[in-house]
């Protein structure tokens, strides 16, 4: 791997413009590596604590009395720091690390402001992740799905949100009328999206909207988060180092159209369908399921375009740990997505529903897809952010054993969902079905536990100066021949 | 990654060659940043709300006003407290608060839940995953001592529970035992609060009777047969 | 610290249309690959991807009957 040494400060170089064709302009355009970096090792070091807390919880189910005397470390608690920590202080860290690197490429302008950004790295981080940390261990919470944290966080981070909104989106509004490059699109569809969602669904069930109609809008929210912000912030990744590791274009412009578009308009009516056979009127809850079904189909050719895009290189896979990490994350996705549409349909939704199926399911969702597309996308981001390669070895031990805990744990979870479902249904006494999920519950745990390993070791591979043996060799765009990149590239709309 | 040879720098240099088709109109429109944040980010947005968000609100608001009993009472002050311990203890990521309107759902449960039941609950705790019963319908359906032991070591009385316990919602008293706090019989009201609505005026709704018109509260530890 | 911008053609992801940087883009490598395009009619042109979202749109509608009937 060739890298560039990092120039002295304040190096400000043009572009290599002609590559891009009409949508990149020849100006010049600077990569905020010093916050990339900072963003993307703070999250890796506050994923530690998510996961800490999480492995807490999946103990208590085996063992209910472990940390038990103390409120602070109840089991309700530690899962509102489990879930917010993973959004907040794992995902989005990475999501903005990448972004620092990829928006002023893709843009070809610089950001807002890079003082700006370090406000908002430290309001972030300490504001927002370990404020919230506290404040709901400590009793001081929002029992709302996926908006523990309480109204005073949710006023900051909204607060630094709209900063990220200005940081991210200012590179594009000074060229509004340019085309962009499909990783663009998501950036910009997350960025505007985003803010308003969280606000009606941080606010309104609290104060405004009681019962029934809260719960139409936190069912809104839990998905808007999921689907216009985890969803869109991680292809936006996967479209940009697909392509930029294979040297090839995309497969199918149409099919990156058909995708972007089908999530656009489908995504954002599923919410609904986390409250099957609920008070809310029965057609809401069609119209949010039909609209999963599709949205299934949707990620069937947005996926498709992904791997078509790694036709005939698909070697490089194994060589380029970064691109395989990307790879199985987007392969995660059509799993993960099939399988979303797959339980919101009624017929299944009335058995697995409430299970640890749908347990299951989230953890694919986060810990799978979008995990593993940000740290693809840092991992071949970090030569160019770091000024030196990761360790190679340490990271190829990462991704094996993060992809083993992971599919052994959703799994594991998937098989006993249906076995609760299918003890709640046959009649059995409630605590045989709690009896009966112990022995899953103790290879969650397991499995759980070997997640956070396979995340300190990818923290060692960042931070551990590699030897002359163990960075990879993969040159980029090297395993393909001519013909086929010819016949399979122009399928434009 | 480095493939970035000369040949590469080479490649760059060349005049880019003439495209062999100009997408249409309408590409050009969508891959153009102002369309994809107004089309695509608030447009949606509006969308989802008015379709999802909107619509519904307004159906339910009718529906609440309709089908609300006279008999019913929004919380009382220790109700709301113990439903302020509920929420921070995160008691609904474990028990649900809404029975289904599907068979099994009812025969363990009781009643499926009809929307006016939870007009006074902000923000709603229906819940979206049940590693304990549903607790809709628990209204009468056991004393207060056996929740109070069963809050404080839920092993007393059901053995094989993997409930955490609440000690912090009791008085350690110096002989030994403890005595419940204002936020623990507060918990227990709120949980006898829990259904007793539908007990006293039976189900309004089309929903609340459509499986079994009984309004009776089932012992959810054991379910249909 | 400001590094300077990738500057390869492998760096910056391609023009989306696919039209005039693919050929450029074209590796110049001629290591194996995984499949022979000459052996295989694959990949698909641009109205069999058509044809292939049109079917999955079409599958759709049955998929979403099945799935809000009870």
């Amino acid at each position: 791997m060739t890298v560039h040494a990092p120039p002295p400060e304040t190096a400000t170089a043009t572009t290599a413009t002609p590559v891009v064709g009409t949508h990149l302009p020849p100006e010049p355009t600077s990569v905020e590596s010093d916050l990339a970096r900072a963003h993307a090792i703070a999250g890796l070091v506050l994923l530690l604590g998510a996961a800490a807390f999480g492995i807490m919880v999946a103990t208590k189910f085996t063992a209910p009395q472990f940390l038990g005397d103390r409120a602070a470390l109840t089991w309700g608690r530690l899962r509102f720091a489990h879930t917010q920590g993973i959004l907040y202080a794992w995902l989005m860290n990475g999501f903005f690390a990448f972004a620092y690197y990829a928006v002023p490429t893709l843009s070809g302008r610089p950001v807002l402001s890079r003082a700006l950004g370090w406000w908002l790295f430290w309001i972030w981080n300490v504001g927002v992740v370990l404020l919230g940390w506290v404040m709901v261990l400590s009793g001081t919470s929002q029992s709302v799905e996926w908006g523990e944290f309480p109204i005073v966080v949710d006023v900051i981070t909204l607060g630094a949100f709209l900063g990220f909104v200005a940081q991210f989106l200012a590179p594009y509004l000074r060229r509004p009328r340019a085309g962009l490059y499909v990783a663009s699109w998501y950036y910009a569809l997350a960025l505007t999206f985003t803010p308003v969602a969280f606000v009606i669904g941080q606010f309104v069930p609290e104060y405004f909207a009681p019962g029934a109609i809260g719960a139409i809008l936190s069912g809104l929210w839990i998905h808007d988060a999921v689907g216009l912000l985890v969803t869109p912030m991680s292809l936006a990744i996967a479209y940009y180092v697909i392509p930029a590791v294979t040297g090839r274009p995309i497969f199918s412009h149409f099919m990156s159209l058909t995708g972007f578009w089908g999530l656009v308009f489908f995504y954002p009516l599923n919410g609904i369908h986390h409250y099957v056979f609920s008070p809310i009127p029965m057609h809401t809850q069609q119209i949010a399921i039909m609209a999963s079904i599709f949205m299934g189909l949707t990620v069937i050719v947005l996926v498709a375009n992904l791997l078509l895009s790694l036709r005939g290189c698909a070697r490089l896979t194994m060589s380029n740990v970064a691109l395989r990490f990307v790879w199985v994350g987007t392969v995660f996705y059509l799993l993960v997505s099939l399988q979303g549409s797959f339980q919101a349909a009624m017929p299944v939704q009335e058995q697995i529903h409430f299970t640890d199926f749908v347990i299951g399911h989230s953890h694919l969702a986060m810990a799978g897809f979008a995990t593993f597309i940000i740290i693809g996308g840092i991992l071949h981001a970090w030569p160019r952010i770091a000024g030196r390669p990761f360790h190679a070895r340490y990271a190829h031990w990462a991704f094996w054993v993060a992809t083993i805990a992971l599919v052994t744990m959703v799994g594991d979870l998937t098989i006993v969902g249906m076995q609760q479902a299918g003890m709640w249904i046959s009649g059995a006494s409630w605590i045989d079905s709690v009896v009966a999920s112990r022995s899953a519950w103790m290879i969650r745990t397991v499995s759980g536990t070997f997640l956070a390993v396979a995340f300190v070791l990818l923290l060692v591979a960042l931070l551990r100066r590699p030897g002359a043996e163990d960075t990879e060799e993969a040159p980029a765009g090297a395993v393909t021949s001519e013909p086929v990149a010819a016949r399979g590239a122009v399928v434009s709309a | 990654m480095s493939g970035e040879g000369d040949t590469d720098m080479d490649a760059v240099q060349d005049p880019p060659p003439a495209p062999p088709g100009r997408p249409s109109r309408l590409v050009r429109m969508l891959e153009r940043g102002t369309t994809v944040m107004l089309l695509g980010g608030v447009g949606s947005l509006v969308l989802s709300f008015l379709a999802l968000g909107v619509v519904p609100t307004i159906e339910l608001t009718h529906q609440m006003n309709q089908s609300t009993p006279a008999s019913w009472k929004p919380m009382n002050a220790e109700e709301q407290l113990g439903f302020t311990v509920y929420k921070r203890e995160g008691c609904a990521y474990c028990h649900t608060t809404f029975v289904r309107d599907i068979p099994s759902d009812v025969a363990r449960f009781g009643p499926a839940g009809e929307a006016w039941e939870y007009r006074d609950q902000y923000p709603q705790q229906w819940g979206t995953r049940r590693v304990g019963p549903d607790l809709s319908r628990e209204s009468g359906l056991r004393s207060d001592a056996w929740h109070y032991a069963h809050l404080y070591d839920p092993r007393s009385t059901v053995p094989q529970s993997v409930m955490p316990a609440y000690p912090w919602l009791f008085q350690q008293q110096p002989g030994g035992g403890a005595v419940p706090t204002e936020e623990a019989r507060g918990l227990v009201a709120y949980l006898n609060y829990l259904g007793r609505a539908i007990q006293v005026s039976g189900a309004q709704t089309e929903r609340g009777r459509a499986v079994d018109g009984s309004t009776a509260t089932r012992n959810h530890d054991v379910g249909p047969r | 610290m400001t590094i300077p911008p990738p500057r390869t053609t492998a760096e910056l992801p391609p023009d989306p249309s696919g039209g005039p940087s693919a050929d450029r883009q074209a590796p110049q490598h001629g290591a194996a690959t995984f499949y022979d395009p000459d052996r295989h009619p694959w990949p698909p042109n641009a109205a069999q991807v058509r044809l292939f979202v049109l079917a999955l749109a079409l599958l759709g509608l049955p998929l979403a009957w099945w799935a809000v009937s009870r």
